[in-house]
């Protein structure tokens, strides 16, 4: 992974001593909560419904034991004891006093880290795949961009005051993971006549507006790059709204615009932004790639071999490994997904002795490498499969061996009316009675892959226009009503979800999700036909049905 | 919608570290273009104006111009960021360009590395600061700078610095 030279490192300790100077400012009253606000947010420390929040940033959410073990500290002494990681691949934590947080800043910065630009309306921490690196469906390792675009766009003098935040991912691999069309900015790397490139997505987004990013460009070289990115902001910062805080994304700009017209401007300002400084040489591309080597990977086939005996004999072990580990590259080797949604935990949250235990067997048989994936889990990338009996041991004794990747109980789901000052509805404790009732192992497994999202307001943080089932709380005359929408998608194939009708009650909810899991179950043609494929098949009618009648009684 | 104040003209200015009251009056872009262009007058574009009009009207020639003011009309107005980079890097603008408005002191930093090298701000500590010589012209950071600044080994991006 990235390592901070001199520069970085006086780099970021600047930013704090800025940040430390600037609470004194507002402590002492010399400038208004208005005026700290920007600056505060800079750095990543929000206000919300009880306490400021500060979000660290992950970058691409890499990071290795060490950061992690910092991650618990932080825990253990500024806040409750626990971290909450985000769909951003960030953590937060809920209850900092803003006077600590200079120090906690400069605690992160002893390990590489910082809360720069986690928030504002700036370029936000790139996201990438989990995996990346890892995968066995991997084109090219995307986290050296990923590195290039976070330094690039570390305290940008011209985009540090963009309409509204700006987010890119970056995806290496054929399967996206990284939810690339549903940012400002979404680069699919892909090879054309032998050349590595980005296929490069403008304008997607959730939000009260979900949209689909649209395929700016087709093939975008590798050394363009950082000339292409500025273009596009550049465009951006001049032409998107100001006036309206909700119609300020890029989104907006390019469905007001259209994307012929603004292909044009961005192609244009690319032009004449080509060949000059910002081209990226590909020895500057390789001094990164340096950085990101795969780790030494030894052939370790007898083990690997062994290892189906090892789920014979064992068959929580057995469960584990067919639901949360996933294929590396090399055969011998595998990737994990360590489970944050624990059957009644609150999706993604981690207290300071799990993320210690999670540290020391990354430490112990994982190259030290650690992974936040934006669905509210961490993963350990490289593990040989003779390991995954011990990593498994390791999770059960700190309570993070739950086996359902990828199934109903893997839920997004953002803090809600528990702790957003935005939110008008509960969240967490939908995600968590959702759980309970899909607990059975053994029916989970049937119902087969499945991707369920929670949003508590309309801001759409916890993903629910991309689920496949996805719930969205609103407030109606002071209670909070759940719409049910179905059909969303967030990897290769995005699609918005679609709303199924009118909203439940929060008492009546937990049954509907029932009904609509069931009415799956009864119509899929095979067990492996999976949720969403068979919701493509008939459409949202059987589904209404089940739950509001025959069209001929609905009212 | 123009902050009056913005365009008196005993507003103090700062430039490369010195303080003055100077007479140059700021006359909203549209209107200078169609005066005679008094030496003691200067284009100012509001935020929403763009750069490309004013270069059109002058055939692209921009040396005759001594100053172009960009408002910021609040502090979260970014718009001129992007403006004061194309006047100095599109259209290779070798004058003076001044922010004008509500500039808090922890953007000055910002502005200096995009082109701009006066300021004229109403905020009451990024005053005091001017008039302290607390301005700092020599930070960190990891962009490439602006032409001017070509000199600066740290203005590399971080990787290249060695190189």
């Amino acid at each position: 992974m990235y390592r901070y030279d001199e520069f970085d490192r006086a780099f970021v300790g600047a930013r704090v001593a800025e940040y430390a100077e600037q609470v004194e400012r507002r402590m002492a009253g010399r400038i208004t909560e208005d005026q700290f606000k920007p600056l505060r947010l800079m750095n990543g420390v929000y206000l919300q419904l009880h306490a400021y929040m500060l979000r660290v940033a992950i970058p691409y959410g890499t990071l290795d034991s060490k950061q992690m073990r910092k991650l618990a500290h932080i825990a253990r002494t500024y806040d409750k004891g626990y971290g909450h990681f985000t769909t951003r691949q960030n953590i937060q934590y809920n209850w900092p006093a803003l006077t600590d947080t200079p120090a906690i800043l400069e605690e992160l910065a002893d390990v590489e880290m910082h809360a720069l630009q986690t928030s504002g309306n700036c370029i936000r921490n790139v996201t990438s795949d989990h995996f990346a690196g890892a995968a066995a469906d991997e084109l090219a390792d995307p986290r050296p961009y990923c590195e290039i675009l976070r330094q690039w766009s570390s305290v940008h003098p011209e985009f540090t005051y963009l309409p509204r935040k700006f987010k890119i991912a970056v995806s290496g691999a054929s399967h996206d993971r990284a939810a690339v069309r549903v940012h400002d900015i979404g680069l699919q790397m892909r090879e054309q006549d032998g050349k590595l490139g980005f296929e490069v997505y403008v304008g997607g987004g959730l939000g009260r507006t979900p949209m689909i990013g649209k395929l700016v460009r087709e093939f975008l070289p590798p050394e363009n790059l950082l000339a292409y990115t500025t273009a596009i902001l550049r465009v951006y910062n001049l032409n998107g709204r100001r006036d309206n805080k909700y119609k300020a994304r890029i989104k907006i700009l390019v469905h007001e615009t259209g994307l012929e017209e603004l292909r044009a401007q961005i192609e244009a300002e690319f032009e004449r932004l080509r060949g000059g400084e910002l081209t990226l040489p590909d020895a500057d591309i390789s001094a990164i790639e340096d950085y990101f080597a795969p780790p030494s990977l030894p052939n370790r086939s007898e083990e690997a071999i062994a290892l189906t005996a090892q789920m014979d004999a064992d068959e929580a072990f057995g469960a584990w490994v067919r639901q949360n580990v996933s294929a590396h590259r090399h055969p011998d080797y595998a990737c994990v997904t360590i489970s944050l949604k624990g059957i009644g935990e609150a999706p993604g949250d981690a207290s300071a002795d799990q993320m210690d235990a999670v540290a020391d067997l990354a430490q112990r048989f994982a190259n030290d490498e650690l992974r936040v994936s934006h669905e509210q889990n961490l993963a350990l990338p490289h593990v040989a499969k003779g390991d995954l009996k011990a990593i498994y041991d390791g999770l059960v004794a700190c309570d993070l061996a739950t086996a359902n990747v990828g199934l109903i109980s893997d839920i997004i789901a953002c803090p809600g009316l528990d702790y957003c000052a935005l939110a008008n509805a509960r969240s967490i404790p939908v995600a968590q009675d959702i759980a309970q009732r899909f607990a059975d192992p053994v029916r989970a497994v049937d119902i087969g892959p499945i991707k369920l999202k929670i949003s508590g307001c309309i801001n759409a943080c916890g993903h629910h226009h991309v689920g496949h089932i996805g719930i969205l709380g609103v407030e109606k005359k002071g209670t909070e009503l759940f719409q049910i929408t179905m059909g969303g998608s967030a990897d290769e194939n995005t699609s918005i979800g679609e709303i199924i009708g009118r909203g439940f009650e929060y008492d009546q909810l937990i049954d509907a999700i029932e009904t609509v899991i069931d009415t799956y179950i009864d119509l899929r043609r095979e067990p492996s036909e999976i949720f969403i494929d068979a919701y493509r098949r008939v459409g949202p009618e059987p589904f209404k049905q089940a739950l509001y009648g025959a069209p001929q009684q609905a009212a | 919608m123009t902050d009056q104040t913005t365009l008196a003209t005993d507003t103090p200015v700062w430039k490369d570290g010195v303080i003055s009251h100077r007479g140059t009056q700021l006359v909203p872009v549209s209107e200078w273009l169609a005066s005679n262009r008094d030496v003691d007058t200067a284009p100012l574009l509001e935020a929403g104006d763009q750069v490309e009009p004013l270069v059109q009207e002058l055939n692209g020639d921009l040396s005759g111009v001594p100053i172009i003011a960009l408002a910021f009309p609040s502090f979260a107005d970014g718009r001129a960021y992007s403006k004061a980079q194309l006047l100095r890097d599109a259209h290779g603008f070798e004058g003076e360009i001044r922010a004008v408005g509500d500039v808090l002191p922890d953007q000055i930093e910002l502005m200096l590395r995009v082109g701009f090298d006066a300021l004229e701000a109403t905020h009451p500590v990024t005053r005091e600061r001017m008039e302290a010589g607390q301005i700092d012209q020599d930070v960190r950071h990891m962009q490439i700078a602006p032409a001017s600044e070509d000199e600066k080994p740290a203005g590399r991006f971080s990787w290249r610095r060695y190189g």
